[in-house]
């Protein structure tokens, strides 16, 4: 009976050490999105570097977590661009469940997977932008509008999208090697 | 992958609460103007500090590649602008008489100044630009606190920059020139044609505007100095709009256009001031 009461309680031990370093990562995750929020406010044209970020958080966290990221990366690239309040965070938050769809049954999380989402992503959100704003009315000059300022935009996203991804594996991967190892350290004792 | 049990779980009701909320809020920020609404002034106030952060890193960075980039067309423009100084400087010794004349004559009409008419608010600070916008959207930090109205025009030394097009408290929205949402009554000051000012998005990713509406039968020709009429009464006449870089006639062949290169650089806004009050406001004179 003591036994059984001793594993328990190292069970449940290791269970908040693991639900701390959870917390812990999520916290990085935000600090994460709100980085990369800064660059995308200098005016001109800027990279998205919103999407890289809430991608790669949704391969590698939990259902509603990647929810909440699709909506925050959705709202700042709205407020970044000047986009009504909602419009770019629906479709973040769609594509960022799609991800984490994708990554929890399909795929196993891995650079070339996340460039190509990103790409995805990024170049959903410029086309529909592009579609809205100057195709819908047959803009004149719509197409300087693409090959000067969203396609420039695009192609910046997937050049800052590496330097997302390394800002974040490696925390993500301390932290969970951190929790593997200490599991280990207690079911070892 | 069992997208079934994907559908049936809490966690697709989850993501149509989700969307449903942002679907009502992006229909509340439509209805109420993108900048206007409770929701975004929030998060813009929020974000402010960030904001000016990374504005003032991107012009830092800016200004120092362009110093790589730029500078065979910083050499060549300031070629061109000593060339312009010299001719200036001749045309200068003609017009020291004539302003003397000029100030002679007023004195004895007593005309007033011209910009005695002005009601202008504080210098404002040009605050967030607009990201991936070509026309150069931005917003100022004062509102309707300090008396500004939405359709009053932003001006700076150098001339006419645009209107303020949404308004809260303490910010404003200013729409450039270069948008197409934004017509000024313009006229050429030395042929006296005149069009309109209304932007193009096939040359605002260059930071140029369109004049149209020009008579086939004009006069304009390159580097010529464009000017607000006046005629409508929302913006003074005289103010300095840009000059013509380019003259060409319409697909329509009905009427002629000139592509105008503005003379404020809305790229290096710093301090804006709004023109609250002046003299024929809102008063049309198609005269």
């Amino acid at each position: 009976m003591a036994k059984r009461s001793k594993r328990h309680s190292s069970h449940t031990r290791s269970e908040i050490k693991e639900s701390r370093k959870r917390l812990l990562r999520r916290i990085l995750s935000i600090l994460l999105l709100i980085l990369c929020y800064v660059p995308m406010l200098g005016g001109g044209i800027q990279p998205l570097l919103s999407i890289p970020a809430a991608i790669i958080i949704s391969m590698y966290d939990g259902a509603y977590f990647c929810m909440l990221t699709g909506v925050i990366a959705g709202l700042e690239i709205d407020l970044a661009c000047d986009d009504p309040l909602g419009a770019n965070a629906m479709l973040t938050v769609c594509f960022c469940t799609f991800v984490w769809l994708l990554c929890s049954r399909v795929i196993r999380p891995n650079i070339v997977y996340f460039l190509l989402l990103t790409a995805c992503c990024a170049m959903l959100r410029n086309g529909i932008h592009y579609l809205v704003t100057a195709v819908l009315f047959q803009a004149e000059g719509r197409e300087v509008f693409w090959q000067q300022i969203l396609f420039p935009s695009f192609v910046r996203t997937m050049i800052g999208a590496l330097p997302v991804y390394l800002l974040y594996l490696p925390c993500i991967r301390l932290l969970t090697k951190r929790v593997k190892s200490m599991d280990a350290a207690v079911m070892r004792s | 992958m069992d997208l079934h049990a994907f559908f049936k779980s809490a966690k697709f009701r989850v993501l149509l609460c989700i969307l449903a909320l942002l679907c009502g809020v992006m229909l509340y920020s439509v209805k109420t103007g993108t900048h206007t609404d409770l929701f975004t002034r929030m998060l813009r106030t929020a974000s402010e500090p960030i904001q000016k952060f990374s504005a003032s890193v991107t012009d830092e960075t800016n200004k120092h590649l362009d110093t790589y980039f730029k500078s065979k067309a910083y050499r060549d423009e300031n070629a061109a602008l000593r060339e312009e100084i010299e001719r200036l400087n001749e045309e200068l010794i003609g017009y020291d008489d004539a302003l003397a004349e000029l100030r002679a004559l007023r004195d004895q009409l007593a005309i007033k100044e011209k910009s005695d008419g002005f009601v202008m608010s504080e210098p404002c600070r040009a605050l967030m630009p607009v990201s991936n916008d070509p026309t150069g959207t931005f917003y100022i930090d004062q509102g309707s606190a300090d008396g500004i109205t939405v359709g009053a025009p932003v001006i700076c030394s150098h001339g006419l920059i645009g209107v303020i097009s949404e308004l809260s408290e303490h910010s404003a929205k200013v729409t450039t020139l270069l948008s197409a949402e934004l017509s000024v009554g313009a006229v050429d000051l030395q042929s006296g044609d005149s069009g309109i000012i209304e932007g193009s998005l096939k040359y605002s990713a260059d930071g140029r505007t369109k004049m149209i509406y020009i008579s086939t039968e004009n006069t304009v020709k390159e580097n010529d100095l464009i000017i607000t009429s006046g005629t409508t009464g929302l913006f003074p006449r005289g103010l300095q709009i840009g000059t013509i870089e380019q003259v060409g006639i319409e697909e329509t062949g009905l009427t002629a256009y000139a592509v105008i290169r503005p003379a404020v650089d809305l790229e290096a806004l710093e301090s804006v001031t709004v023109l609250l009050d002046f003299k024929g406001k809102g008063v049309a004179n198609h005269g």
